[in-house]
């Protein structure tokens, strides 16, 4: 029971406790969220200003925020980041930027820079660290600081600027802001560079000089110009900055001594020498070093006029001597050939009979006169042979050889069958004689000939190239020597005994395109000489074509009184065969001489047709083209007129200036007995039966009708027709059986059979009947009409 | 579930080690001091928090308690009578804390002003039984039924302010 009671006793209490606890006042307490929900309040009705604090537990009043900066600020030594502060502070980095922004706006001493707050006091002490460094090392740069203290330059430069002379004892580079020297370091840089630079006796590059001995480049440069201009240091500087060099006066007095005791010495002066010596540009400085001096620059080196004297008196003693000098000998060894050469082509302004070969070597003209006087020997003997042996010469020469020599004689050197048949044919032109039948045949022969030869050459060549080339090439030129015998020939020249091979070749070369000139020359005059023509009357090619000329036409005119005593039909036939032969032939004289008036070359003379003169006379210009056209044209018609009319004009004064002299009656009867004498000349020694008949006919005619006649072989029977009435019985059919025979033998040809045995008699018999009758008529003609022939030949 | 404020403070109130109703005579008695204990403490620590929110007191046997609550809303002080007897069962059986003024006043309530409880509070208590105390069932019951219910009440005009409806009167 007391114990229940002593529990009751407890309980009461308790009870009273609890009322107590509960009646006891609340603490005056308010909580959180009331606090920050009246300073919510009190900062939107705008009665107070606070900030928060980063973690939001605190407030912060602007005047205690603007405070605490300038507090922190004081104890980081008056430099201080943002957002140190910021993270010191527990503020925004906002609240804290305008605040520090509005203090620098309101105290002088404050700055921002780079997101730091600084003050004053702080550069004054950075100036005074600075100044310290001066002194130290006697010069710093605003780069090193601005790494150094991690400001930028131009802020840095303006507060040390701003302190130079109060805190910072220095001078600040008149041309380089960056740098601030003391003048201790001036003075020892300025000796250092003086000292360096005195010691130096040949050009240094200042920039090597400048890393060598770590001198503040700008300060250097500006020194060393001031020790330049002020005569401190001898010397002189070339170039900007960097590339400057530095350049004693000592070396280029040193260098100049050089040059001028070199040159003097030696008479020229070597750029690359010179380079070596450190000039870089030689030509400059050989130009200004020697301006009185008369020097020859060339490629690699200059010389002045000893050399040149020495070359020139060289030259003048070879070309005096007529031999050679080589100048390279006399020419120190850096002389290169070009060099050689160009100092030859001056000193050989003045000497016109020298030559320079192999660029150093110079020869007298004399020299190779003497060289090719040899040749000309060689050259005869040469030409004879060739005349004989070489092909080309035949086809290059003769053609125009037969053309132009109608009265040459079948007695030359040349045995060929075909030059005789030419030869003949050409004869024949002239002396009524069988001249159309054999000029066509000829012709074929000719083609044939020339076909047989280029097979030759197939056959040795096997080149088709060739084979077209080779005639071609062979009929315009024809060699003489290739260059290596000529050279072997004026190696013997003892002039020469030991001159270098490129000399003699050199010669050689000179030498070759008049030597094979003049051997076409003399080839040709000598091969003229062979056929009976002199070279000297080849040059007179002007009287000696007029003769030609005025023969032609005479025997044309006289052919064509001829030929009118026959009827017409025959009398066209034979005009037709006048205009194709000797008409032709001086048709082929005149165009000859004005194509060589007009420097065409003609081929093959003889070898014309119509249409290659066509063509021959397209390339020449002026009024004798047409005319030329013309002429050559009138040969394809039936009249002789108008041939004769144009090759009146032709030969007018105003072409070819000849005068064709129609021949009096004492010469025209002189020729006729000439050409009769000819023919029976050859009727004696004819024996071919239709030759013979052809023959015996034309000297008939020409005695009965005292005209001369120009007939084709087809012509024949027309002939003897003609000559019926005026002979006698007996001898007319003579005339005829032969006629028959010789028809019969063509036919026998034709049809391929051999000649019978037993014709061959009566034949020879005929031939001697006939000749006979040619003869023996002539006699009695003569005898009975020759009152007027005997007369004339009185 | 209950939320976190009450949580805490309900953490914060001591437990009790008694298991007796007021039936059980002297053993009661410890638990009734324990009670007091409990109660004390969760008063001293609401007043710590400036939550203070009610005042009781109880008979002598310990039997019947009695007192006020209030609740702050709008910055007006709403205060009701608060009563409740110890059922014979306890602690096995929760107190029903009821609010006489408000009967009929509102669904949340069984007759005679008998709050209803959350659907929580029941298994809370009968799991922590004999730890639970007045205090708890305060806290617990009649703490968080009065954070919801009287600004519901104040909103639908059932509850008005003293001052408003008889202001002049006190």
């Amino acid at each position: 029971m007391k114990t229940t009671m002593a529990d009751w006793e407890e309980v009461k209490k308790l009870a009273a406790d609890f009322q107590r606890v509960q009646l006891s006042s609340t603490k005056q307490k308010l909580s959180e969220r009331n606090v920050i929900e009246i300073v919510t309040k009190l900062i939107e009705l705008g009665s107070i200003e606070v900030i928060y604090t980063v973690d939001g537990k605190e407030y912060i009043t602007p005047y205690e925020l603007r405070k605490e900066i300038k507090e922190e600020l004081l104890v980081h030594g008056g430099r201080i980041n943002l957002v140190e502060l910021t993270q010191i502070l527990n503020v925004d980095f906002n609240h804290v930027e305008s605040k520090a922004n509005e203090l620098v706006h309101q105290e002088q001493n404050l700055s921002i820079v780079l997101g730091q707050l600084i003050d004053k006091s702080y550069m004054d002490m950075l100036a005074e660290e600075v100044n310290d460094n001066l002194q130290e090392k006697g010069h710093v740069t605003i780069p090193e600081l601005t790494k150094q203290y991690d400001l930028p330059a131009d802020f840095l430069s303006r507060n040390l600027h701003s302190r130079l002379g109060t805190i910072i004892e220095g001078h600040i580079d008149s041309y380089d802001k960056d740098i601030i020297y003391t003048d201790a370091f001036i003075t020892r840089m300025k000796a250092q560079i003086r000292g360096a630079l005195s010691a130096v006796t040949r050009p240094v590059l200042v920039g090597t000089f400048v890393q060598l001995y770590k001198f503040q480049e700008r300060i250097f440069f500006n020194i060393l110009e001031e020790l330049v201009n002020t005569k401190v240091l001898a010397g002189s500087i070339s170039g900007r900055l960097d590339k400057a060099t530095y350049i004693p006066h000592i070396y280029t007095k040193s260098q100049n001594e050089w040059v001028d005791n070199f040159f003097r010495q030696n008479g020229y002066l070597e750029y690359d020498a010179l380079k070596r010596l450190g000039i870089t540009d030689p030509k400059d400085f050989i130009k200004k070093r020697f301006k009185g001096e008369q020097l020859l620059f060339l490629s690699t080196c200059c010389t002045g006029h000893t050399i040149l004297d020495q070359i020139e008196v060289s030259v003048e003693e070879a070309l005096n001597d007529g031999s050679w000098v080589d100048i390279m000998p006399l020419l120190p060894s850096v002389f290169s050939n070009k060099d050689a050469n160009t100092l030859l082509a001056g000193c050989l302004k003045n000497h016109s009979n020298a030559i320079i070969c192999c660029e150093t070597i110079v020869a007298s003209d004399k020299l190779i006169s003497e060289c090719s006087k040899p040749f000309p020997d060689l050259m005869a003997i040469k030409a004879e042979k060739d005349a004989k042996s070489h092909p080309v010469f035949k086809s290059g020469f003769e053609s125009e050889l037969n053309s132009k020599s109608d009265t040459s004689t079948a007695g030359n050197t040349k045995e060929d069958k075909k030059d005789q048949r030419r030869k003949k044919a050409a004869a024949g032109s002239g002396s009524t004689k069988s001249g159309g039948g054999t000029q066509g045949r000829e012709i074929k022969t000719k083609s044939v000939k020339k076909k047989g030869y280029k097979g030759r050459d197939v056959e040795v060549d096997s080149d088709e190239e060739t084979m077209v080339a080779k005639p071609k090439s062979r009929s315009t030129e024809i060699e003489f020597m290739n260059i290596e015998e000529i050279e072997n020939i004026i190696r013997k020249n003892k002039a020469l005994e030991d001159c270098p091979d490129e000399l003699v070749t050199e010669i050689a070369q000179q030498l070759i395109r008049p030597l094979t000139k003049q051997y076409q020359e003399v080839a040709k005059s000598i091969f003229l000489q062979t056929s009976g023509l002199s070279s000297s009357k080849r040059k007179k090619t002007q009287v000696e074509l007029q003769d030609k000329l005025i023969g032609l036409w005479t025997n044309a005119r006289l052919f064509e009184k001829g030929l009118k005593l026959f009827e017409d039909d025959t009398e066209t036939v034979l005009t037709r065969h006048l205009l194709r032969t000797v008409c032709s032939d001086i048709t082929n004289l005149v165009l000859n001489a004005i194509a060589a008036d007009h420097m065409v070359s003609v081929e093959d003379e003889a070898q014309l047709t119509i249409e290659s003169r066509a063509k021959l006379i397209a390339k020449i210009p002026g009024d004798s083209n047409v005319l030329l056209t013309k002429l050559n044209s009138s040969l394809n018609g039936k009249s002789l007129e108008d041939f004769f009319n144009t090759l009146d004009i032709l030969c007018g004064p105003a072409h070819l200036g000849i005068l064709l002299k129609k021949p009096d009656k004492k010469k025209e009867r002189q020729l006729t007995f000439s050409h009769r004498q000819t023919l029976c000349d050859q009727i004696t020694a004819e024996i071919d039966p239709a030759m013979t008949l052809h023959l015996a006919c034309v000297i008939l005619f020409q005695k009965f009708t005292q005209c001369i006649l120009h007939v084709p072989g087809k012509c024949v029977p027309q002939v003897v027709m003609f000559l019926k009435p005026h002979l006698e019985p007996d001898s007319f059919k003579e005339l005829v059986h032969l006629q028959d025979l010789v028809i019969a033998e063509l036919q026998r040809q034709q049809s391929g059979g051999d000649a019978e045995e037993k014709d061959i008699p009566i034949l020879e018999d005929t031939i001697n009947k006939v000749k006979a009758v040619a003869m023996t008529t002539k006699k009695s003609i003569l005898n009975s009409n020759s009152s007027g022939a005997d007369a004339v030949e009185m | 579930m209950v939320d976190e404020a009450t949580k805490r403070s309900l953490a914060q109130i001591p437990l009790l080690k008694t298991k007796a109703g007021p039936r059980d005579g002297e053993i009661w008695v410890g638990r009734l001091k324990e009670e007091y204990q409990s109660l004390i403490k969760y008063v001293q620590n609401n007043k710590e928090a400036d939550n203070d929110w009610f005042r009781l007191e109880s008979n002598k046997e310990g039997t019947r308690w009695f007192g006020k609550c209030w609740y702050i809303h709008e910055l007006l002080k709403y205060e009701f009578d608060v009563e409740f007897d110890i059922p014979v069962t306890y602690p096995t059986t929760a107190p029903e804390i009821a609010l006489p003024e408000l009967d009929g006043k509102t669904a949340k309530m069984y007759r005679g002003g008998k709050i209803c409880m959350t659907d929580h509070f029941k298994p809370l208590w009968a799991r922590n039984v004999p730890k639970f105390g007045i205090a708890h069932a305060m806290a617990l019951g009649l703490g968080p039924w009065l954070a919801v219910e009287i600004p519901d009440l104040i909103e639908k005009g059932i509850v008005t302010h003293k001052d408003n409806t008889a202001g002049a009167g006190e």
